[in-house]
């Protein structure tokens, strides 16, 4: 079949349409896409750059804040509990509170820790409850002393009892405290 | 095409005049005489070796006049479309033309008409030798030819007296120049994508880079910070319990003194939570609540049951129970 010129033309018209079509409704679009999500992209990364930039251009205000926390953190170490385990730091309270029970006629009937996994940066926190002996005087002066010694301890649960004289055969009376008592101490990252 | 600078050749029958036009106004003009198409190549190029105008002159624009160009007003004619009316009337030059043993050049148009009135066209011809003769002329004085015209032609579109194969070439010529500025367009088009790409890639790595080089500092500024956060919380947790460390004992100690005389402690329990119970017993419990109310040592106390009543030392007293803390609260 030979083609004539009119059917050449028509070819090529239809040729053409379609390579337009093509051209129009699909390299067209996509390329705007692609065009415009790469401008999208890059203006991502402008941001990027830019927040990445000022975060680094405030280090003036973080120094300020270092120097605070730092005195704050120099001036925690009388504050908290020797030790860097839950072991360490019961066996410091312990002694603690045994010399504080004997300095004022008591003693210490029992020191036992609670389970607690409270943390604040890297200090734990240590929970116990403790049981002492005495008499008012000794009682009283205990309390007073747990609260305004160097080592921050915090009762969250106190329980005074009186005992009977006559169950007990003493001439005073014996009052027994309980207390549970919270303390930090700096937990070494290794021995958690 | 508009042309700033250019030749304006009229030929008559017998004469020629020659125009050398700058922005519009003539600024070199001569007539000669020819008297045979040979002679008109001649005089052609001999026009424009004598003319004194600079050399930028190089292109020409010729117009035939009359009766050189024949001119027919045909009202006759089917009504054909523009395009095919130059075909037609070069078919049938004969019949519209006169014609002395040399082939004619022809070309028409449709001129404007009002409604209701018949079509009519223009057609000009002429001698296709005399076209010839313009031609070399022109090509020898080394000149560009635009157009060869009819003179005095307005109204219509204009009217060209080039040989059928002149403006074959030209119309190929056009198509070739177009295709050409279609591809230059194309190609203008995709370079500018390009560069916008490869700048924007330039950017981009420009970006990476700096990103890249930020990473370090960023990252130790992150480290001092989660450092920072952990120690302020270090900080603030230890002195939060300093803050709270005697509320419990102070609540202890008030709630001793609030007291009346005449009952005694037997048992205390205070909570963190501001919970708690207390044990005695005294000459009336109510008494008992009704003074730790008054005072505001501790919050809503209220008896746990019934007091229980007790003979000491042969007096009655009341054994009791007081809650305190929050109403919703239990006491342990």
């Amino acid at each position: 079949m030979k083609l004539t010129t009119k059917d050449r033309r028509a070819l090529l018209m239809g040729g053409a349409a379609v390579v337009l079509a093509v051209i129009l409704f699909r390299l067209l679009p996509w390329g705007v896409r692609r065009v415009r999500a790469s401008a999208e992209e890059l203006e991502a990364r402008r941001e990027l750059l830019a927040r990445a930039s000022a975060e680094l251009a405030v280090p003036a205000a973080l120094e300020d804040s270092a120097v605070v926390l730092r005195h704050g953190v120099v001036a925690l170490a009388p504050r908290i509990l020797a030790g860097s385990t839950s072991a360490e730091a019961m066996a410091q309270l312990s002694g603690q509170l045994n010399h504080l029970a004997t300095a004022h006629q008591s003693r210490v009937l029992q020191v036992e820790a609670r389970p607690d996994s409270t943390r604040a940066g890297d200090l734990r926190r240590l929970t116990i409850d403790a049981t002492f002996e005495g008499d008012i005087r000794g009682v009283t002066a205990i309390l007073a002393e747990l609260t305004s010694g160097p080592v921050v301890l915090v009762p969250t649960r106190l329980v005074v009892t009186a005992t009977n004289p006559a169950e007990t055969n003493r001439p005073v009376e014996v009052l027994h405290l309980e207390l549970t008592l919270v303390a930090w101490y700096l937990a070494s990252p290794e021995r958690v | 095409m508009w042309q700033p600078r250019h030749w304006a050749l009229r030929v008559g029958r017998g004469w020629i005049r020659a125009e050398a036009v700058s922005r519009g106004r003539i600024v070199w003009a001569a007539e000669a005489t020819y008297e045979s198409c040979e002679e008109l190549v001649d005089v052609i190029g001999r026009l424009v070796a004598e003319a004194q105008v600079p050399a930028r002159f190089l292109r020409a624009r010729v117009e035939l006049e009359r009766p050189l160009a024949q001119r027919r007003l045909l009202s006759d004619l089917p009504p054909v479309r523009p395009s095919a009316l130059q075909a037609l009337v070069t078919h049938q030059v004969s019949r519209f033309f006169r014609q002395n043993g040399h082939a004619l050049l022809a070309d028409a148009a449709w001129l404007p008409r009002k409604p209701g009135e018949a079509r009519v066209a223009l057609a000009v011809a002429v001698e296709e030798p005399v076209v010839d003769a313009v031609l070399s002329g022109i090509r020898a004085a080394g000149l560009i030819l635009d157009d060869i015209r009819p003179a005095g032609v307005s109204g219509t579109r204009p009217l060209s007296l080039l040989p059928v194969a002149e403006r074959a070439a030209r119309r190929r010529a056009a198509r070739l120049d177009l295709r050409r500025w279609c591809v230059a367009v194309v190609l203008l088009w995709l370079m500018a994508g390009g560069v916008v790409g490869v700048e924007r890639w330039r950017e981009r790595g420009r970006i990476d880079r700096e990103l890249g080089a930020l990473v370090p500092s960023l990252a130790a500024l992150r480290t001092a910070r989660q450092t920072m956060a952990r120690a302020e919380a270090m900080v603030d947790s230890v002195d939060a319990g300093e803050r709270g460390r005697g509320r419990l004992v102070s609540r202890f100690s008030a709630a001793s003194r609030s007291l009346p005389d005449s009952a005694a402690l037997t048992a205390i329990q205070l909570n963190a939570d501001g919970s708690g119970r207390l044990s005695g017993i005294a000459r009336r419990a109510v008494d008992v609540v009704a003074q730790l109310e008054r005072t505001r040592a501790i919050a809503g106390p209220r008896l746990d049951g019934r007091a229980i009543p007790e003979t000491v030392a042969g007096r009655p007293w009341e054994r009791f129970t007081i809650l305190f803390g929050p109403p919703t609260g239990r006491a342990p």
